[in-house]
């Protein structure tokens, strides 16, 4: 017994020495990645991490941030809040200049007050509009929030299509009720007109006739989807099998690679709106796209360049600055326009941040198209912000 | 005497440590307490009276959310916190009926059930419970001019709380009732030749062990800060699950071990991403294969290798 | 009416391959009193299996759905020998518990040594739509449906009527008379893992187009599962079935005319109701156990 004793505890003192002995070079700018490895979002983490991966390597090939070298730790959240807690804590005692993720909104709600009293920059893919309203100074999104995503969304498919009865059918957690939420107003204040249904569907559901005999049964000509990659894919499936005729649109997430990858032909027609498109007419997101065609075999998610820019967010921080000091870079990074000249790598073009962090910035509207064997994001309008120096240029049309 | 010194150090080295403790170890340890709490409770359902039950996280849930949303209404901690403890065992009961009838995989699947409608509600009914995006903004109690808002004076609270419901547990354990849940769980049949009253006592054993997980809950809100329903999902009551198995059933050290190890093994280990997930899973069957009665049986023996006996038993 | 028809071809084509996966549960219940927690992992598998040789090896499909379900049988047969033959005499709990661990980590292992990605798998049948007096329906959805049903209705004359089938139901009825018959009830028993393993497989190829290929789908489909067996009857086949359709339909119609919103926690509600009036199930047969 003894001796097992002895031999577990030597295993055990092995295996804590090897693990937190990193060498850390003592002038690296540290950012700790917390996001979603595991659990419900895991394959969107994984994205948002080879994101950061190759930003990080980008930057230390081209010298580092004012010379210093980038270094980044990965935090798991498991895609929980109250894991993402102790991540963001944990994250917090490695020491980090700044925070990269996570994604799911519940978990930023449930962290970011950390790093608001940690006065340390937290760039996060969270897409719900409740984040702005905390009055956090150091949460930064890497994507257009629902606030402003929904309403350029509907902006375009009311004056566009003209739709006589719209419906919604939306994730039963903060993601889709959020926008559902949203929706509702969006459509009440500036269109005078109502949803027809609004229908919540479970995460894995994988047969939705019950929702789309309602959309036929009320005659509806625009049906938004406000789904996860996957549920996404599995309705348009279903749409077509059921042969209705309309038009469906959806957030980033509805064309998003992974629900083109798994809708493939069914995912034809649909449309839907991003910051990021691996075909955008954007040399940046091309580029970074094209690596990782060429790495991974496959176009990436758009988490990917959400994760990329949340490094170079940090950079661009930094060096406007001029130093280390995180008070006064979150003094900087608001109301501030980023363009490619200022930071010739970030993606997305013109990127401009407001006064309690949101992102304004051109968002590519897509139509998906299908070649045989692809289905592939059209680009069909660029759509300008809706706050800063951009928002009042015109939509610039591709094809109509 | 030996006894009381040992336990004088322990409680002693447990007070001193937020000293050496950073912000983030302090953190995983007063989580450490709370999940200890819930774990306790379930010990007491599962590892006694051998009631499964896997919605442990529904009735630690619905002592979070009456602490955050009484709290809002402006209510004291101190008031609410028994309500907690109180709510999620009321709910324990009504759970409990079930397994008047049913017991094993039948109790499993239907605790399940409750865990997955308890889920829904939450999301769902988001003008009591905030919906998906939960309740933030929940505060910290103070007594008098004792303010427990920092994460160094909430430990201390913590640490109270956790020690008097390892006491509650011992003390449930030898009693009257604490008999009556093992006489249930070994042998029910022979419980009622005894005269023990089978309906009372299961009844009972789910209504202690939520109400252990309800207080947990109305400790577990204040200490995040931030509660949604995501914190509370059938995986999480699979946690406090494997927290008891792999310390130990049927045992007061169980839930304590089990709670260190599922909490603070990861941290330790610092393993890649999601192993520790396959790990915990691995130990829940390689327990239930060679070791059923939890890792206390390690600590058993080091009693026995250790002549000058310090420990002590239940 | 045409709505309806369209969410009962919807309902019963998922409620059709709950029924399936729940047979397995049946299957071993019965023979070995046996609650398999990781059931919906069983399915899970042989999914990324048939993903690893047809997609990625580029297996022809009938080659490759042969080896998947040997691989299956494989999963069930070292399931018995490992773990269950170990863990019975401990009882029903220590199953349960053990059953929960190895769905956790048939789960977190396919996602670290595979992957967190959902995989697309093509569908086994023409997805365009066929219009019929208002109707709207795919060649997949009667396909599934009629391809299980013959695989159920085959399963159940194999039980019924041949000799191994009767020495199944001898087994189920008890263990002792059944060794007293000369049946070499250990062989009875792997073979129950392996075609329970091996239906679920089944499952797998038709579920893979629908539900998609992801690493977490097992719990759903678990649960779902062991629902229909309890609401069917936990010791007959055609409680099964029955209870995977009334679980399929439930879940459909309830969302169609009451609310989406809690469409899963029907479900639930629909197990308690079943408890309550009629706990042996809606066609099971009453037992002394419980």
């Amino acid at each position: 017994m003894l001796r097992k004793t002895l031999v577990s505890i030597s295993i055990l003192s092995l295996l804590i020495f090897f693990s937190s002995a990193p060498a850390i070079a003592a002038e690296a700018v540290k950012i700790g990645v917390v996001i979603e490895m595991t659990g419900a979002a895991a394959s969107l983490g994984d994205y948002w991490t080879k994101g950061v991966k190759f930003a990080t390597k980008e930057i230390n090939d081209a010298g580092g941030i004012l010379g210093r070298p980038v270094e980044y730790k990965i935090f798991d959240t498991q895609s929980k809040p109250p894991i993402s807690v102790s991540a963001v804590k944990k994250a917090l005692a490695w020491g980090p200049f700044a925070l990269s993720g996570p994604i799911y909104s519940s978990s930023t709600l449930a962290n970011m007050f950390l790093s608001q009293e940690a006065k340390t920059p937290q760039n996060v893919g969270s897409e719900n509009w409740r984040i702005s309203t905390k009055g956090s100074k150091y949460i930064w999104r890497c994507s257009t929030q629902q606030g402003f995503e929904v309403p350029k969304l509907l902006n375009f498919i009311m004056s566009e299509k003209k739709p006589k009865a719209m419906a919604m059918l939306h994730v039963n957690n903060d993601y889709g009720i959020g926008a559902m939420e949203t929706t509702k107003k969006v459509l009440k204040e500036k269109w005078n007109t109502e949803l027809v249904a609004v229908m919540a569907t479970e995460q894995k559901q994988a047969d939705y006739s019950a929702e789309l005999t309602t959309v036929r049964r009320k005659n509806v000509d625009a049906l938004f989807i406000y789904f996860l990659e996957e549920e996404a894919a599995i309705v348009y499936r279903q749409i077509r099998k059921m042969g209705l005729k309309l038009v469906v649109f959806g957030p980033n997430s509805s064309i998003s690679e992974d629900s083109l990858r798994l809708g493939k032909a069914a995912a034809e027609g649909v449309y839907g709106m991003s910051g990021f498109e691996y075909n955008a007419p954007e040399p940046n997101c091309a580029r970074i796209s094209k690596w990782f065609k060429k790495q991974y075999k496959e176009w990436p998610d758009n988490e990917f360049m959400k994760g990329y820019n949340s490094i170079y967010l940090v950079k661009t921080g930094i060096e406007q600055t001029g130093g280390f000091d995180k008070v006064k870079y979150s003094q900087k990074m608001h109301d501030i326009f980023i363009t490619p000249k200022m930071q010739k790598n970030i993606c997305g073009g013109n990127l401009y941040y407001d006064d309690v962090g949101d992102l304004h910035l051109w968002d590519y509207l897509v139509q998906v198209k299908w070649d045989g064997t692809h289905a592939k994001p059209g680009i069909v309008a660029a759509l300008p912000p809706l706050k800063g120096p951009d928002s009042n240029k015109k939509t610039i049309w591709y094809e109509k | 005497m030996k006894r009381w010194l040992f336990w004088g150090v322990v409680i002693a080295i447990l007070c001193a440590l937020p000293r050496f403790l950073g912000d983030y170890t302090l953190y995983v340890v007063s989580l450490t307490y709370v999940y200890t709490i819930v774990a306790i409770g379930l010990n007491l359902t599962l590892g006694y009276a051998n009631q499964v039950s896997l919605c442990h996280a529904s009735f630690f849930g619905i002592g979070a959310y009456t602490m955050a949303l009484l709290l809002a209404q402006g209510w004291s901690f101190w008031l609410i916190l028994p309500l907690s403890g109180i709510f999620g065992g009321l709910f324990g009961a009504v759970v409990g009926f079930p397994a008047l009838k049913w017991k094993d995989h039948y109790l499993a699947l239907i605790t399940i059930a409750v865990n997955i409608i308890t889920f829904f509600v939450m999301v769902q009914e988001s003008w009591l419970t905030g919906g998906p995006t939960g309740v933030s903004g929940i505060s910290r109690p103070s007594i008098g001019s004792l303010s427990f808002a920092s994460d160094f004076n909430y430990y201390y609270l913590l640490l109270v709380f956790c020690i008097l419901a390892i006491l509650a547990s011992i003390w449930i354990v030898n009693s009257k009732w604490g008999r009556a849940f093992r006489a249930i769980g070994l042998n029910e049949l022979a419980a009622r030749g005894h005269g023990i009253s089978s309906f009372n006592y299961k009844l009972l054993a789910f209504a202690v062990g939520a109400f252990f997980a309800g207080v947990g809950g109305g400790l577990f809100a204040p200490l995040l800060r931030y509660i949604a329903p995501d914190a509370f999902t059938f995986f999480i009551s699979l946690e406090f699950l494997i927290m008891i198995v792999i310390g130990g059933m049927g045992r007061i050290e169980g839930p304590i071990i089990g709670a260190i190890i599922v909490v603070m093994g990861p941290e330790v280990l610092r393993m890649a991403e999601a192993a520790y997930l396959i790990v915990y899973s691995l130990m829940l069957i390689l327990v239930m294969l060679f070791m059923r009665e939890g890792l206390v049986i390690v600590l058993d023996r080091l009693r026995k290798a250790i002549p000058a006996r310090v420990g002590s038993r239940e | 009416m045409a709505d309806f028809i369209q969410l009962l071809i919807g309902g019963v084509s998922m409620g059709i391959l709950y029924g399936v996966v729940a047979i397995g549960f049946v299957l071993l219940w019965q023979t070995s009193q046996t609650i398999n927690f990781a059931q919906g992992e069983f399915v899970m598998v042989p999914m990324f299996l048939m993903v690893a040789l047809h997609i990625v090896l580029k297996i022809p499909f009938w080659p490759a759905f042969i080896l998947m379900l040997v691989g299956s049988a494989i999963l069930g047969y070292l399931f018995e020998r490992l773990m269950v033959r170990k863990l019975l005499p401990g009882g029903v709990l220590v199953i349960v518990i053990a059953t929960l661990g190895l769905s956790g980590f048939l789960r977190y292992g396919i996602q670290i040594a595979w992957t967190p990605q959902t995989l697309f798998f093509p569908p086994l049948f023409s997805t365009e739509p066929i219009r019929l007096s208002g109707i709207t329906f795919s060649p997949e959805d009667i396909w599934n449906i009629v391809f299980i049903s013959v695989i159920i209705v085959v399963l159940h004359l194999c039980i019924k009527r041949t000799k191994l089938g009767m020495a199944m139901q001898a087994v189920a009825q008890g263990r002792e008379t059944a060794e007293l018959m000369g049946i070499n009830v250990r062989h009875i028993i792997i073979l129950v893992f392996v075609l329970n393993s091996v239906l679920a497989g089944t499952a797998a190829l038709f579920a893979a187009p629908i539900f998609f290929v992801r690493y977490d789908i097992g719990i759903f489909l678990g649960v779902k599962a062991f629902v229909a067996a309890i609401i069917g009857g936990f010791n007959q086949i055609r409680g099964a079935l029955v209870g995977g359709l009334t679980v399929g339909l439930a879940e459909t119609f309830a969302a169609a005319y009451i609310t989406t919103a809690y469409r899963d926690a029907f479900v639930m509600i629909l197990l308690f109701i079943v408890l309550l009036i009629k706990p042996e199930g809606m066609v099971g047969i009453k037992e002394e156990a419980y």
